[in-house]
């Protein structure tokens, strides 16, 4: 199946350079330069015209939204911590916050190594969030996460319109789309499971 | 890529979008499917909005804002719900390629207004039945 038109290819790989890799960002020598040096450019800049070296404003907007994804991990970390009966059902947005922590982590530390911890959010850089913080009853847990996860979405929209960098401010807005797909699909952590036949045609 | 040609490319893809869900719309029946043909019809009417603003963005700036393709191939399997949705789906993935592409070449309230557009499409694509993503929009990671 596909959807095609003479004069239509829906922003494909391909049409714009697209530096920004988990690939580039192991092998390039400084994933910082990877990620920012595209992103330096400016509206309508290519970013082979960027230097190697990242503007510091935009560093720093790398490494808040590392930290906001860390505090994030960690509220996800401990609320499966508490309410052990949620921990299936917050895999899946642990298994992507934790890749956009090990992506933000690559960048800001300017090694070129995606950060290596098992979670992505392990000490000694990511705080661990007591589990007496975590609401005790499971519905106010996953309210908390819902709530948790707009305030992510704001935060990183507001770092994107911060960026000098087009690509740094493409990334975040990925990173908060990310973020709204899981305000969407937290309230159901936990939901019982509706059998396909009963849902709603 | 300029601000210009970005906007141009997202508009190419808007037109798309509302062709193929005016498509779709039209193979289902929504008195025997309507919840996906609400779907459908929800995401014609963004999509409609959103190429209407961007022809009058474009055309403001002093440019001409550039026409729809006479028609575009849309390979359904069947009619079946499951297989709209799916081309549903993809359109919706291309259209938040193409709004990140747009948050790249803009700034100010553009730029938030592809990222809104963005989040738009990924959101959508979830109930269209798309898995979570995450990174939407970023196809390359």
């Amino acid at each position: 199946m596909s959807v095609a038109s003479p004069a239509y290819d829906g922003g494909s790989q391909g049409r714009e350079p697209l530096l920004l890799s988990r690939r580039g960002l192991a092998s390039a020598g400084s994933a910082a330069a990877v990620l920012l040096a595209t992103g330096c450019t400016g509206p309508g800049r290519e970013p082979t015209e960027l230097p190697a070296r990242p503007a510091d404003p935009d560093e720093r907007l790398v490494t808040e939204a590392l930290a906001a994804e860390r505090g994030l991990v960690g509220m996800l970390e401990a609320t499966g911590r508490r309410h052990t009966g949620l921990r299936s059902g917050l895999r899946e947005p642990l298994r992507i916050h934790r890749s956009h922590v090990r992506l933000l982590a690559g960048a800001s530390d300017g090694s070129g190594r995606p950060d290596q911890s098992p979670s992505g959010s392990g000490p000694p850089s990511s705080p661990r969030v007591r589990t007496q913080r975590v609401p005790a009853q499971e519905a106010a847990a996953v309210a908390a996460l819902v709530r948790a996860e707009g305030r992510l979405r704001d935060r990183h929209v507001e770092t994107a319109l911060r960026a000098d960098s087009g690509v740094l401010a493409r990334l975040l807005a990925g990173l908060a789309a990310a973020a709204a797909q899981q305000e969407v699909l937290v309230p159901r952590v936990g939901a019982p499971v509706v059998p396909a036949a009963d849902r709603p045609s | 890529m300029t601000p210009m040609r970005a906007l141009q490319e997202t508009l190419a893809a808007e037109h798309a979008a509302v062709y193929v869900y005016a498509l779709l719309g039209g193979r289902l029946s929504a008195s025997e499917h309507p919840g996906p043909a609400i779907l459908l019809r929800d995401a014609y009417d963004a999509h409609l909005e959103r190429r209407d603003r961007l022809r009058g963005v474009i055309a403001g700036l002093g440019d001409t804002p550039e026409p729809a393709a006479p028609a575009y191939r849309v390979d359904a399997e069947d009619r079946s719900p499951a297989s709209l949705l799916r081309i549903g789906r993809l359109t919706e993935e291309r259209c938040a390629a193409v709004y990140a592409q747009l948050v790249a070449a803009s700034t100010g309230s553009r730029r938030r207004w592809a990222i809104e557009a963005l989040s738009d499409s990924a959101v959508r694509a979830l109930g269209l039945g798309a898995p979570a993503a995450a990174y939407p929009g970023l196809p390359e990671l």
